[in-house]
């Protein structure tokens, strides 16, 4: 039977239900925000905002991310609860106590989450706490016993919903998001392959490949967090999930592996490496067929050939004609290209393995060795500045005792650790956002809130008010001020039960929280400024600081590195410089470079790369000095390479001083290279030219090749960094900003 | 009489002062930066050399 309304035509309907991405996660978060406060008010319980808030918090890209972050958001949540109530109940009357025992609590999540894994979690953990702990002030333990619950269930319930919302409604999973990211990675290793291949060679500029190697570090980030993600949402990524992570594990070493051998390039570029090596174009024929069916197989599309077994063998004839270092050039590049068929030939079994294409299951992926104990100084900054926030705020709340009261350090203490979390969140961004979000809830809460009866008008309110807020900050760079203006508006519109209206409690809230905020960012600047390119600056001084220091105890009078305290400074000094070129890629992309006239990004990039290869020299001198040299070599090297020691020493240390000063022209330092490497070619001439002494052992000649290998490298590394920086304009980098 | 404020309404509605000197002084203070960055006016600041010397001994010590 007709009633009267036409039928709607196939293009109508799919224009009605074309809705944007943008606008079907506004739908999703304001659905399920709306459901789990609703819930919550249905069950009687107290702040329901809190629900509010989880689903705020986790509410990210796929399913996956979303899920990962509630089970963690959960997980933090109830962490930090028993923590909250174990301090009450061991100091419920010693405030200093107990604010020593909270800030050693506090400063330990606020290292972890300062690190790579879980930081989501012990963000939850360190800020559950603090929560506990002022909203039970005065503390009383059945309150802080009810709080704690009720935080725990009011987080559970929100992540439970904003999980079922997200995996019924227009669900997003990460599984093709991986797959795709995976293919593209491996499609710039295999392009990188063969433009180093071109460079050995000859044709070509390494300069060129610098894209796509920017590129193949965003890309492994970007696998590696989206693997977290897809395990969780996709079954087919669940199953083959070890598999994945050895893929991943093989990418990245296949990563430094094509960096190890790019930096070996220009000292075998003079030679003709196809007589040297003999089987060099069969090998390359063959490692281009097995990339070839890799990319294939992540394709999905079953390999045509397995890869056959080859073996790089060295001319011995044409190697005696070469100097001592060229010969080592050599050997360190057979032992790259040897890597790198070992890699291809694992990646093949790996890949072949995830795709079914094998019955062998390829090995596990290998925990990497945990690098020894040693404290991260940026983290432990950030440690310094939570707790300088959360005693200034303590002790304003005891001598001063500004609005919002138990509620001013806990606020304080929050944002402290948000901005260790996300640094640099610029000031204006977190007054803006948590700014816009409370003149918004002022808006709503004195003009529309109090003409609203009934639920169903709230939630009409609650949805077209979230609806907004996420449709408008929907870009994934605008997460931050989302989360910053949503949870300001939902702690300032004060949702509950018994629904009150009061301006002077709503202003009040505004004060305390952006007084607290105030705080936070003011003890962001203490020591030192956090504006990129001061924090660039010190993280760049501090690299030629630790890189001194090691390289000068690696001299054989190296009194630096004995005894427990050198011992422990080399451990640091080398963990930290192994990290310091993250950190400053990570920097140098957050510079505003419009204060920083004549000085370019891609300026900038490429000092950073040239730190990541003198890192990598470093790293292979401290490794070639842990494997045994004969004798005879250490003997008859010693002054020479003491010389050496001494020259790449004073030189770093004079840059730690300040690594923007021009100390002396680049062609003035390879001359005098040029000279030492001459002295040593000849003392080592001199060891082998003598009768009856000068024979070493396979395994000598081969830690020999590989320590000269490591001086040479690094002393051109250094060089080369040198040279780029005198390319900088360093002045303005100097001046005072604010 | 003290002529410091202690009571501010708009419109007969009362305002915490702290939220208006709040809200003034982060203006204020977002102009000043503002010129300041703008004018690069930090050129004429006088900072004296030890002073320099030991803020960046801290910084590295600490960083």
């Amino acid at each position: 039977m007709n009633w009267g309304v036409a039928k709607i035509s196939e293009v109508d309907e799919k224009r009605m239900i074309a809705l944007s991405t943008r606008a079907k996660e506004a739908i999703k978060t304001a659905l399920a925000i709306t459901i789990a406060m609703g819930i919550a008010m249905q069950m009687g319980w107290d702040e329901p905002f809190w629900a509010g808030i989880t689903v705020v918090t986790i509410n990210i890209s796929s399913v996956g991310v979303s899920l990962s972050r509630g089970m963690m958001r959960s997980l933090g949540t109830l962490v930090g609860a028993v923590a909250g109530l174990a301090i009450m109940g061991l100091f419920p009357q010693e405030r200093w106590w107990l604010m020593i025992c909270v800030s050693l609590y506090v400063g330990f999540c606020t290292y972890m989450l300062t690190g790579k894994n879980q930081s989501y979690f012990w963000f939850l953990a360190g800020f559950t706490c603090l929560v506990i702990i002022s909203l039970s002030s005065p503390p009383e333990s059945q309150s802080a016993f009810q709080t704690a619950m009720l935080r725990t269930q009011e987080t559970a319930l929100g992540a439970v919903v904003y999980t079922l919302v997200a995996v019924f409604i227009w669900p997003r999973s990460s599984r093709d998001a991986f797959e795709d990211a995976s293919r593209r990675l491996f499609a710039v290793q295999s392009q990188l392959y063969r433009a180093y291949r071109a460079l050995m060679r000859g044709k070509g500029r390494p300069e060129d490949t610098r894209p796509q190697r920017i590129e193949e570090l965003r890309l492994l980030k970007q696998v590696e967090q989206l693997l977290n993600a897809a395990e969780t949402d996709s079954d087919e990524v669940w199953e083959v999930r070890h598999q994945w992570r050895l893929f991943h594990q093989q990418s990245t070493e296949l990563m430094e592996t094509l960096g190890h051998w790019r930096m070996s390039l220009p000292e075998i570029e003079p030679l003709d490496v196809t007589r040297l090596l003999p089987d060099l174009d069969a090998l390359h024929a063959e490692l281009d067929l097995r990339f070839a069916q890799i990319e294939r197989m992540l394709d999905g599309q079953a390999p045509t050939r397995n890869p056959q077994a080859i073996t790089l063998t060295v001319d011995r004839d044409e190697m005696r004609a070469l100097t001592y270092f060229q010969e080592a050039a050599v050997v360190v590049t057979k032992t790259q290209l040897e890597n790198l068929e070992r890699l291809s030939r694992a990646l093949f079994d790996c890949v072949a393995d995830i795709r079914a294409f094998t019955r062998q299951a390829a090995a596990s992926a290998v925990k990497p060795a945990r690098r020894s104990l040693a404290i991260d100084p940026d983290r432990f900054g950030a440690v310094v500045r939570v707790l300088v926030t959360l005693w200034l705020a303590f002790l304003l709340w005891v001598y001063v005792n500004p609005p919002g009261h138990s509620l001013f350090p806990m606020m304080a203490g929050i944002f402290a650790m948000i901005i260790a979390l996300v640094p640099p969140a610029s000031p204006s961004l977190l007054f803006l956002s948590w700014g816009g979000g409370a003149a918004f809830a002022g808006v709503l809460y004195i003009f529309v809130m109090p003409h609203l009866s009934g639920f169903a008008e709230l939630a009409m309110l609650i949805f077209g008010a979230f609806f907004a807020i996420q449709f408008l900050l929907g870009a994934p760079r605008q997460a931050l001020a989302r989360i910053f203006a949503m949870v300001s508006f939902l702690i300032l519109i004060s949702i509950d039960n018994q629904q009150t209206y009061s301006f002077s409690d709503y202003a009040n809230d505004v004060v305390w929280i952006m007084l607290s905020l105030a705080l936070a960012v003011a003890t962001a600047y203490f020591p030192a400024s956090p504006r990129p390119e001061k924090v660039f600056l010190r993280l760049y001084r501090r690299f030629y600081r630790h890189a001194g220091f090691l390289i000068s105890g690696l001299a054989s009078d190296g009194q630096r590195l004995k005894g427990i305290t050198g011992r422990w400074r080399a451990v640091f000094y080398q963990n930290d410089l192994l990290e310091l070129p993250g950190k400053l890629a990570a920097c140098g992309q957050k510079i505003d470079y419009r204060v920083l006239p004549a000085t370019t990004p891609e300026q900038v990039q490429d000092l950073v790369s040239s730190l990541y290869v003198l890192t990598f020299r470093i790293k292979d001198l401290v490794e070639a000095g842990a494997h045994p040299q004969a004798e005879l070599v250490r003997e008859r090297l010693r002054d020479d390479l003491q010389s050496w020691h001494q020259v790449i020493a004073a030189r770093l240390e004079r840059r730690a001083d300040d690594p923007t000063q021009f100390i002396e022209s680049s062609f003035e330092v390879r001359k005098r290279l040029a000279e030492r490497l001459a002295r040593l070619e000849a003392s080592i001439e001199a060891i082998f030219d003598q009768p009856g002494k000068g024979e070493l052992s396979a395994a000598e000649y081969k830690n020999l090749y590989r320590m000269l290998g490591s001086y040479r490298g690094l002393s051109e590394a250094a060089i080369d960094s040198a040279q780029r920086a005198e390319g900088v304009n360093w002045a303005p980098w100097h001046e005072a900003r604010f | 009489m003290n002529y410091v404020p202690s009571e501010f309404t708009i419109g007969g509605v009362y305002f915490p002062p702290l939220l208006i000197a709040g809200f003034l002084g982060v203006l204020a203070a977002g102009m000043t930066v503002m010129l300041l960055n703008r004018y690069r006016l930090s050129r004429f600041f006088y900072l004296p050399e030890g002073v320099r010397q030991v803020e960046a001994t801290v910084q590295d010590n600490i960083s």
